[in-house]
């Protein structure tokens, strides 16, 4: 992808568009990419797009409800601002999508010690960071974020005006793998991972405001009538945060692991996510953010639908998978 | 081991199968008394969070039962606790918690026998789990403060 | 204050008089680096730890800590306090100067906190000056430096064969006379040998006078710009050494429960919320003015010190990539 081709789309987009704002990414003092609101046409010789960047921009489009914006968008943002239009959070016509080609985005996790660390530039199939005055080079699918190994799509689903370039192939395989390696696992061993991991949880919320789909303006753990968690960071009360968390998004969520690569305790999120969608797909051959006008799946429902309850007379004594 | 007994905590709708236990108590069937019944307009009203609460409060069980597909007093009530609890459900096991610790089910209002049955498999069920220590609330300072200070 | 030398082994045998503290120091554990009991031996000789991955005040100032318990038409227990005497070893001059902010409002004002006072009287901070700059951090830029005492008991330089320790406890002073091989009181902390501090040609960061900052509280595009990428989470308060809101639940069980205090952020939206639904922090631009202007106008003003360490923790842990050195310069740029 050229990075003249950005600027120039995006200036084009907020002059025939009458844009009011638009949502991108500009390049920090380190190299790595990072959000950025574009207020004005001429400020757009800052905008940037590579694997470096990390949230998912549609999280920022519930605050201009009433604004005209437009956003680069690889696959995952663009299922994102499908599900939003569908769950009535944005308006089809207000947002004009910048579809931009997706080779996956890195975890910055996976660079170890990032101090003194510079991103210099990206290749085709690696990138070069500096450190005291040394160059690496370093092979770009060995540091990408579980979820874009497991993107089944890439490039955008939709869009207003679309940048050329190379996008990943779509696969699943990553996560997958990781589910039925945990499968595999006893369930008290699978429970006692995931209070391990919910242990490392410090309750910052990150997560929750790096997700799109999480727009709801008083989030469960807000409630105090009732109160359903405490807000201390105890194990289990981090665990029940994140399952319903994971419970709110499934069938919602496009695994676009921006809450992931948000999280500053690397909590594993992704595998209970992945694992809601699959159940969600195999249940009910749904996947989220593919089509306008569709409802989401939970908030609908079929005569013939699979029936795992006591009582019920179809898949009787079946027990749902596990 | 032999002597637990397991706290059961049932969402049952008012229409079917709140009725259906009802119409067991008075017809005299036989099940354990170890079920704690909150009645709820419709099978769709349980919110998942409830089951978890009920769980993290200390209960060893929950059900969740409602009207058979189709005769939902609300029309689509129970079709939507369906999709809900069913991927809840998967969700569960997968974290790893014992299945026994949430049934879903649907109990009609004339089957009295039914819920009986219901009743008595799954409080064996729950019983032969054991209590639930995995998913309970950290209360054991409350616990030696409400103690020592009788 | 008082300046000691000691030969390397004679500190470490001084460390031993403190048997009767915990030992904490910073140790690694996977991705985090957390204060950790430790004992005597596992000390390193170099005495190198890394910075901790959230900053000092979770020793004085814990994520979750149980106030009092209380029990139904029953008089109210005394408040639990922290008895355990701590020597916390190994933390960085910027860790000591949110100490200080946090005494200066847990300490200094009506009513004094009971629970911070009493474990600050029971942990000893002592803090060794940095031998290296971390990523992102900028406290020389703020016209503070990685040699300073702040707010710690004492400090530690690195003086090659010996160790030079400032004191200003009485207890650490005492206990390690025996062991040095010469000490003397000092007025000023800048009149001792410090050995080989880093020092770089930083960026001079424009900090303004709490009053300048002040009066920019209604130029409302300069703070929309700044929040726009801000997604309200509250990693940065979390791990910063000076924020010390917190938030009070009670938490029952039957007749009895407890009063538990937890880490609560400005961040947040419930933050302000009024009981009648009025919230005077309604969007993210109110609550990042409010966070900025808290640390670099109402902390100076209010209490002489600047708000904010300059160890760039926000820098590094923010999902959105906001840097805080930046917003100062903007801040700063803005101003008529």
């Amino acid at each position: 992808m050229r990075q003249d081709d950005l600027f120039l789309t995006c200036q084009k987009a907020f002059q025939e568009r009458g844009l009011d704002l638009l949502l991108g990414y500009e390049k920090s003092s380190s190299g790595f990419l990072r959000p950025a609101v574009f207020t004005a046409p001429e400020s757009l010789e800052r905008i940037s797009w590579d694997p470096s960047a990390s949230l998912n921009l549609a999280t920022y489009l519930p605050r201009f409800k009433s604004k005209k914006v437009g956003i680069l968008a690889p696959g995952c943002v663009s299922r994102s601002i499908i599900i939003l239009i569908n769950e009535g959070q944005i308006n089809r016509e207000q947002v004009t999508i910048i579809g931009v080609p997706c080779r996956g985005l890195i975890e910055k996790r996976k660079l170890g010690d990032l101090e003194g660390v510079r991103l210099v530039e990206f290749r085709d199939v690696s990138f070069v960071l500096e450190k005291e005055n040394q160059r690496r080079e370093l092979n770009l699918e060995d540091y990408l974020s579980e979820s874009c190994l497991s993107c089944a799509y890439p490039a955008p689903v939709i869009y207003d005006y679309l940048i050329q370039g190379p996008s990943r192939e779509g696969s699943k395989g990553f996560l997958e793998k990781r589910i039925k390696d945990l499968t595999r696992l006893s369930p008290e061993e699978r429970l006692l991972y995931f209070k391990r991991e919910a242990e490392k949880c410090i309750r910052c919320y990150a997560c929750r405001q790096a997700c799109p789909m999480c727009y709801c303006e008083s989030c469960f753990v807000e409630s105090s009538e009732p109160r359903w968690l405490q807000a201390a960071p105890e194990p289990v009360d981090n665990l029940i945060w994140l399952l319903t968390r994971v419970y709110h998004l499934a069938g919602r969520c496009v695994q676009c692991g921006s809450c992931s690569r948000a999280c500053p305790e690397g909590v594993d999120l992704m595998s209970l996510l992945a694992w809601a969608n699959q159940s969600v797909f195999e249940l009910f051959q749904y996947q989220p953010g593919l089509k306008i006008g569709e409802k989401p799946a939970l908030g609908e429902y079929r005569l013939e639908d699979p029936d795992f309850f006591w009582g019920g007379g179809q898949t009787e004594g079946k027990k749902c998978c596990s | 081991m032999e002597d637990f007994e397991p706290k059961i905590i049932a969402f049952l709708c008012n229409w079917c199968s709140y009725a259906g236990a009802d119409l067991a108590g008075v017809s005299r069937f036989q099940y354990p008394p170890n079920v704690r019944i909150i009645r709820v307009p419709c099978s769709g009203r349980v919110n998942p969070l409830f089951v978890l609460k009920a769980l993290y409060e200390g209960a060893d069980g929950v059900l969740v039962s409602g009207c058979h597909p189709g005769d939902c007093h609300y029309q689509s009530g129970n079709y939507y606790a369906r999709r809900r609890l069913e991927v809840f459900n998967n969700l569960l096991n997968f974290l790893g918690l014992n299945p026994a610790r949430f049934k879903m089910a649907w109990i009609s209002a004339s089957e009295g026998a039914q819920f009986a049955q219901l009743v008595r498999e799954y409080v064996q069920e729950v019983k032969d789990a054991g209590p639930n220590l995995e998913f309970v609330r950290e209360k054991a300072d409350l616990v030696r403060f409400l103690n020592e200070a009788r | 204050m008082l300046f000691l030398k000691l030969k390397r082994e004679n500190f470490f045998q001084a460390l031993g008089e403190f048997s009767e503290y915990a030992l904490y120091v910073p140790r690694r554990e996977g991705e985090r680096v957390l204060l950790k009991e430790t004992s005597l031996q596992d000390l390193p000789e170099n005495l190198y730890f890394e910075r901790t991955t959230g900053s000092a005040k979770e020793i004085l100032f814990p994520q979750e800590e149980t106030l009092f318990y209380f029990k139904r038409y029953e008089p109210l227990e005394r408040p639990k306090l922290e008895d355990r005497k701590k020597l916390v070893l190994g933390l960085r001059p910027c860790d000591a100067h949110g100490i200080q902010v946090l005494e200066d409002n847990f300490l200094n004002l009506e009513p004094v906190d009971v629970y911070f006072k009493r474990r600050r009287e029971n942990t000893l901070l002592v803090t060794i000056a940095c031998s290296q700059f971390e990523d992102n951090c900028f406290c020389d830029s703020l016209g503070l430096g990685p040699d300073r005492l702040n707010g710690a008991d004492a400090i530690i330089y690195d003086l090659r064969e010996a160790v030079g320790v400032l004191s200003r406890s009485a207890i650490l002073s005492e206990k390690l006379k025996g062991y040095a091989f010469q000490f003397q009181e000092v007025e000023n902390e800048d009149q001792v040998e410090k050995g080989e501090v880093p020092r770089r040609d930083p960026e001079q960061l424009p900090i303004l006078s709490p009053e300048e900052y002040l009066a920019l509280i209604s130029e409302d595009k300069l703070w929309e710009k700044i929040s726009s990428p801000c997604l309200g989470c509250a990693s940065c308060t979390y791990l910063c050494p000076t924020c010390y809101c917190f938030d009070l639940q009670d938490v029952t069980y039957g007749p009895v429960g407890k009063r538990v205090r937890t880490y609560d952020s400005c961040m947040f939206g419930l933050y302000t919320l009024e009981a009648s639904g009025h919230n005077p922090r309604p969007t993210l631009k109110e609550r990042w003015r409010q966070r900025f202007l808290h640390k670099f106008s109402y902390i100076p003003f209010l209490e002489g010190i600047l708000g904010c360490t300059g160890c760039g923790r926000c820098i590094e842990v923010c999902p959105a990539g906001i840097d805080l050195r930046e917003v100062i310069k903007d801040v700063a740029k803005f101003k008529r």
